[in-house]
């Protein structure tokens, strides 16, 4: 039993050393890295533009910084992060708070991603490689506590994503330039368009971690000064989601002061040259909604 | 709690820890004469907590079959030659209910209302909403196979309760198998266990393999397939194909990497345990299939099934019977849909042609060999595909659409692709080399090479597996 003992010990020991030296390596490609690690790491760890867009993937493909920027004459950066919402957007908020106050926050509700029930640990996952660091520790071993143990290890918090990062490496494109904006350029298919109106509402089960860490997002930014939008950006004939959907969220934002502003019904919605899928605006119909959203901001 | 749960590996290291400090047996007093065993209890007590943290109330299950195979095996051993048949019947049905009740219900209820509402009686009976015990098939089938050799006069009935509950509840096997004979464990948990170095070291490497076969192989393909099969409309007939192959994977790297992790964990506390693969896709044939997939079913139902069915030894006719009804149980085992018995119904009638064609017997060698593998694979896959589905309908839609149309496959995710290019290498490897080429690579055998070995591995699960990721397929069976 003795000899048994030692060599899982010894076993372990050795797997510390190539945990600790991976760790170091995988850093520094991180923090190296353009494309979209690049961005990731940008926002926690450098950003420090006026203007801060947080959300899913409709947030990177639906705000343009360059608009944004030219009308508001404030830096902007976007931080949308595909299949992504709260869970992921409150983490890199304690991040970027902690450093700098942004002056206007806007953060796209995504119904999926901010209010309905799922499982959150996919959406902690992109915050592990920051898990260093004691706010996002905090943050995620408060909605998962075992996290605290499991982070120990380098090449768990780097899990997967490091050949992402690789590849990002290797490619280095820029997202400075674009402002975090990711375009799309293609069109809503035709099938999809020929459906038309989705015939029956989609009902959402609210997610109480997601509604709370949305909540302590505004009272923060609030709290820091910062003025805070939520908006329900455009999606195809509305998505099959009516106003009613997002209630709660309204009345979270009309308890802080805080606009909310939505797109359901908006003409923006009918149009099939604006969008990519049902889902997403294309870089056509992204314009147009940014120019209008900045009309609509007091 | 299963084993590719975090928790389980916190907990794990204070069962082992705890059980070789205990005792193997200590004087029981005048009560009991041969000594108490706490080690066996505890692993008792470990069995029915791990069990109970899945649903509390169904370990009155678990105990409900232990106690009725434990009498009834007891009370059979008892009983005059003639009247042993109607107890036994008895008996086996009684722990067959909860079996029935909670799987098949649903399915009989719904089967026999879509029967009756095609010829117009509308009479519905409500269904249950259940959730189905966890391993409820392998552990009813295990008590079964018990009661049957008990039957047969294979085995005495066990007299220590303790023994018995701890053969029924051992918890490396609880939840998915192998489903193991009363002639393998019990004399095991009967005997005194010692810590044996090499065997230790065995279930560690055992762990390890399945792990990887589970998180890194089954997990991260299962990505793939899932994001097809929920959409496999929207792809090409090569995407959908390639998805038929990968699920063949992940279904083999999920219930290998269980079983292999089951065996492990059993070993680190003494016990060896069947195991239940063996290369099964280098099968030759489906009968060759069945000779290395899920062992222990195959065995059980070889067992309890097809031998006193007649098995071989009867007309040609009715063994081709006895194969088709053994493998329709099979299908019924896995599920109650009509995917699973469309399943085994492949299953059977492909190891009927074979036998008709004599080709269950042939030895192959070089490219006939390959050949035989190759196709040998493709049936398997297609039958995958029926057990994958969720419905018949869906199965068949399926496979029209795969052939749908020709060209490259879709990749889906870059990253992902690159893990499972590395995994299936890996998997591919290292089966080839035991299958085909056991003493080449002696390198391999070195002891830095190997430690070297176990250290990537473990780096590989770390850094590549789909983490924090679902239960095991066979975990609902």
């Amino acid at each position: 039993m003795k000899k048994f003992l030692i060599n899982i010990a010894i076993f372990f020991a050795i797997v510390a050393v190539v945990d600790f030296s991976l760790g170091k390596v995988f850093h520094y490609i991180q923090a190296t890295a353009g494309g979209r690690t690049g961005a990731e790491y940008y926002v926690c760890k450098k950003a420090n533009e006026d203007v801060i867009i947080m959300g899913s993937s409709r947030a990177s493909h639906h705000y343009v910084p360059e608009i944004i920027s030219e009308k508001l004459g404030m830096s902007c950066f976007n931080a949308g992060q595909d299949g992504n919402g709260i869970i992921l957007q409150y983490g890199r908020w304690k991040m970027l708070s902690e450093r700098y106050t942004p002056k206007l926050l806007i953060y796209d509700i995504s119904s999926g991603f901010d209010m309905a029930v799922n499982d959150n640990m996919t959406y902690v996952d992109r915050l592990k490689p920051f898990s260093r660091e004691a706010v996002v520790k905090d943050y995620v071993s408060s909605i998962f506590p075992m996290e605290r143990i499991k982070t120990l290890s380098c090449m768990y918090c780097y899990n997967y994503k490091f050949i992402e990062m690789a590849f990002d490496r290797l490619r280095n494109g820029d997202y400075k330039e674009v402002g975090g904006y990711i375009p799309l350029y293609g069109h809503i298919r035709s099938e999809v368009v020929e459906r038309g109106q989705p015939e029956k509402e989609i009902s959402i089960e609210t997610d109480l971690v997601k509604l709370y860490y949305l909540e302590e997002l505004i009272k923060e930014a609030k709290g820091k000064g910062t003025h805070v939008v939520l908006v329900v950006s455009p999606t195809w004939k509305g998505g099959g989601l009516s106003a009613e959907a997002f209630s709660e969220v309204k009345t979270l934002a009309e308890s802080y002061g805080v606009e909310f502003l939505e797109y359901i019904n908006s003409e923006i919605c009918d149009n099939p040259d604006y969008f990519e899928d049902s889902a997403h605006l294309n870089d056509k119909g992204a314009r147009v909604f940014t120019e209008d959203l900045l009309s609509r901001i007091k | 709690m299963t084993f590719n749960s975090f928790i389980f590996w916190l907990v794990f290291p204070c069962i082992f820890v705890i059980y070789w400090l205990l005792p193997d047996r200590v004087w029981g007093g005048k009560l009991c004469n041969e000594g108490i065993r706490p080690r066996n209890w505890f692993l008792i007590l470990a069995s029915y907590l791990l069990y109970a943290n899945w649903k509390p109330a169904y370990t009155l299950i678990l105990l409900a079959i232990t106690l009725l195979t434990y009498f009834g095996a007891r009370y059979i051993d008892a009983k005059e030659e003639h009247r042993k048949t109607g107890i036994i019947f008895t008996f086996a049905t009684l722990t067959l209910v909860p079996l029935l009740v909670f799987k098949y219900y649903n399915f009989i209820n719904e089967s026999v209302w879509s029967l009756l509402s095609s010829i117009g009686l509308r009479y519905e009976l409500h269904g249950l909403n259940w959730a189905i015990p966890v391993g409820i098939s392998f552990y009813t089938f295990q008590a079964l196979g018990y009661l049957f050799d008990v039957y047969y006069k294979k085995e005495k009935a066990e007299k220590s309760f303790i023994d018995y509950a701890l053969f029924v509840s051992f918890f490396p096997q609880v939840f998915s198998g192998p489903i193991s004979k009363a002639g393998e464990l019990l004399p095991q948990i009967r005997e005194k266990r010692v810590f044996k170095y090499e065997q230790g070291v065995q279930g560690l490497k055992y762990l390890l393999w399945g792990m990887f076969l589970k998180l890194v192989l089954a997990d991260r393909l299962g990505l793939y397939v899932d994001k097809v099969v929920a959409d496999y409309a929207m792809y090409d007939g090569p995407t959908c194909v390639l998805s038929a192959v990968f699920y063949s994977l992940q279904i083999y790297g999920d219930f290998a990497g269980y079983s292999l992790m089951a065996v492990g964990v059993a070993k680190l506390l003494g016990f060896d345990l069947i195991n239940n693969f063996n290369r099964p896709y280098f099968s030759v044939s489906i009968t060759d299939f069945w000779r290395r997939w899920h062992i222990s079913l195959s065995r059980w139902l070889k067992d309890y099934v097809y031998i006193p069915m007649g098995g071989s030894r009867c007309s040609k006719l009715r063994n081709y019977w006895n194969i088709f009804v053994t493998f329709l149980v099979s299908g019924i085992w896995h599920g109650a849909n009509w995917t699973y018995i469309v399943w085994g119904i492949i299953h059977g009638v492909a190891q009927i042609f074979e036998k008709a064609l004599g080709l269950n017997k042939k030895e192959s060698k070089g490219v006939w060999r390959f050949v035989r593998i190759v196709v040998t694979f493709a049936i398997v896959t297609l039958a995958w595909v029926f057990f994958r589905m969720p419905t018949l309908g869906d199965a068949v839609a399926y496979v029209g659409h795969s052939f749908s149309s020709f060209g490259i496959p879709s990749v889906l995710s870059v990253t992902n692709f690159a893990i499972y290019v590395m995994a299936i290498a890996l998997v591919l490897f290292k089966e080839s080399r035991e299958e085909f080429f056991p003493n080449a690579f002696r390198f391999l055998n070195n002891r830095y090479v190997k430690w070297a070995e176990y250290v990537v591995i473990f780096c590989l699960i770390l850094l590549c597996g789909a983490l924090d990721s679902g239960s095991f397929i066979y975990g609902s069976f």
